[in-house]
């Protein structure tokens, strides 16, 4: 077998198309994750609500989005939602929802899953002093749901960076798109697909060392004797 | 414990209380009052319903039937007709019914002086500066002062105790609920926690104390009320109640809590 003469200059050389869709990524990223914790941060407490026309619907739209596979959600809303709805939205934007939707649907899980972990007690400390609900949710559940939820929610953060790369399969301009277009023009995809794989690594790795870093610290500070 | 304010009427009034869980019927119609700086006992074995009686005072448990009463004004509920007060209006009557648990319950993401200062600062709407000095005050009446800032998991159980204790006081109650404060505590914690009591009160508190601990009974209540099945099986001065029971029922049920008090030996039996 011939050597392969690599050749990593075609990065250089298409930096800006590849740095736009780099952008493009983070942005996909940014919005969907973004519109996904405010899904999650809606859907968890109708999810948790003791009235069931409440919890009914929204027990029902997590355990449905959450059996769809990631793909078929974003390919079924780029083509079935303009025909059901008459609403015609960009392939990005179609990407951005769907993507929020799925990633939503995970969040909702974790945060009720974090909310039901507080100890009743500490929320009957609250309501002994006289806390209000809201009160009890903000100083109380709240910030101790998210200290425990950080590892699952690390978690479905990195499963959203890699969800991502599904708006490539309806021509969203993000980095695998760009860098598959690329490599098909110059015949150099050991090069570019590489990248993308580098990529990945080097957004994701650092994710994942900095919420190691926290979770020891949060688990060192308040839980661990 | 003579007090100026007690031709005032009773500061806490308990009447016709009662609950079932599913059911069984665990307070069957519970009528008490408590005046200001008294200190009541409610004792009984477990099971017999001083815990619910105790969380009823203070709407944790919401009475299938019965009033609550503070300073005269009905608690958990309002208005003509008569009914049950929204979460908000329940929470503001909370403000002067402090609670110590018998499991703590501090709040594990907050420093022992920010667990005594959240109530003044977030419900009572009070300055920073002025609750924290209060709150320094009243860790060092318990004797945690040099604990102020450390999180509670670093805290022994008597100190996590000591701490709830001042966090309670922080809010300057009208009345204050103990739940077992001692029962969750190794033997030789439970001393500290009781100390404080003690001198609580004696220094003029309004305590409401379910508690195992026979020899604080009768060294801190005005009065201790036993509890069996549900209903007041025998109500007194310590010493009415411990050494001269009035009937037979009582002093079996009496002999029998003393034989299984936590003291001797089983206080982790039941956790």
């Amino acid at each position: 077998m011939q050597a392969y003469e690599w050749e990593f200059s075609i990065l250089w050389q298409y930096r800006e198309l590849l740095f736009n869709a780099v952008l493009t990524t983070f942005r996909i990223l940014g919005l969907s994750v973004s519109l996904g914790i405010l899904a999650g941060l809606i859907l968890a407490p109708l999810r948790m609500s003791d009235k069931l026309f409440l919890r009914a619907p929204a027990t029902a739209i997590i355990e449905v989005v959450r059996s769809i596979p990631p793909l078929v959600l974003v390919v079924w809303a780029y083509y079935c939602l303009p025909i059901l709805t008459g609403l015609t939205l960009s392939a990005y934007w179609t990407c951005v929802i769907a993507l929020a939707m799925y990633t939503g649907v995970f969040f909702a899980e974790i945060f009720r899953a974090g909310l039901q972990a507080v100890d009743h007690g500490l929320v009957e400390a609250g309501r002994s002093v006289g806390m209000p609900p809201w009160k009890i949710f903000t100083r109380i559940t709240g910030p101790l749901a998210f200290l425990r939820i950080l590892p699952p929610f690390t978690s479905q953060c990195i499963m959203a960076v890699k969800n991502s790369v599904l708006g490539s399969y309806i021509a969203v301009g993000e980095v695998l798109y760009e860098a598959q277009r690329l490599s098909t023009a110059t015949f150099r995809p050991l090069e570019l697909l590489t990248a993308v794989a580098l990529f990945f690594v080097a957004t994701i790795l650092p994710l994942t060392l900095v919420t190691g870093t926290l979770e020891k610290k949060v688990l060192q500070r308040y839980f661990r004797r | 414990m003579a007090t100026d304010l007690s031709d005032a009427g009773p500061l806490l009034v308990a009447e016709g209380l009662r609950k079932s869980f599913r059911n069984q019927e665990v307070l069957k119609g519970i009528s008490f009052s408590v005046r200001s700086s008294q200190v009541v006992g409610l004792l009984g074995r477990s099971g017999s319903g001083k815990s619910t009686l105790l969380r009823c005072l203070n709407m944790l448990e919401r009475p299938d039937a019965g009033h609550v009463y503070l300073a005269g004004e009905e608690v958990g509920y309002g208005g003509t007709p008569r009914r049950p007060l929204n979460a908000r209006g329940l929470a503001y009557q909370r403000r002067s019914l402090a609670m110590v648990f018998q499991h703590f319950n501090l709040w594990p993401h907050r420093t022992v002086l920010e667990n005594v200062t959240e109530g003044p600062i977030q419900v009572l709407g009070l300055s920073r500066d002025e609750c924290e000095a209060h709150a320094i005050e009243l860790l060092d009446r318990v004797g945690l002062k040099e604990k102020a800032h450390a999180y509670p998991v670093r805290l022994s159980g008597g100190q996590q105790q000591r701490v709830s204790i001042a966090r309670a006081l922080a809010m300057r109650p009208k009345v204050i609920l103990f739940d077992e404060p001692t029962s969750a505590l190794d033997p030789e914690l439970v001393g500290e926690v009781l100390g404080v009591m003690l001198d609580l009160a004696r220094s003029g508190s309004t305590m409401v104390v379910v508690t195992h601990e026979m020899e604080f009974a009768r060294q801190a209540c005005d009065e201790v009320i036993l509890l069996a099945d549900g209903e007041i099986a025998a109500r007194g001065t310590p010493a009415e109640v411990m050494d001269r029971p009035a009937s037979d029922h009582a002093r079996r049920l009496f002999e029998n809590h003393l034989a299984h008090s936590p003291r001797r030996g089983d206080r982790h039996a039941g956790l």
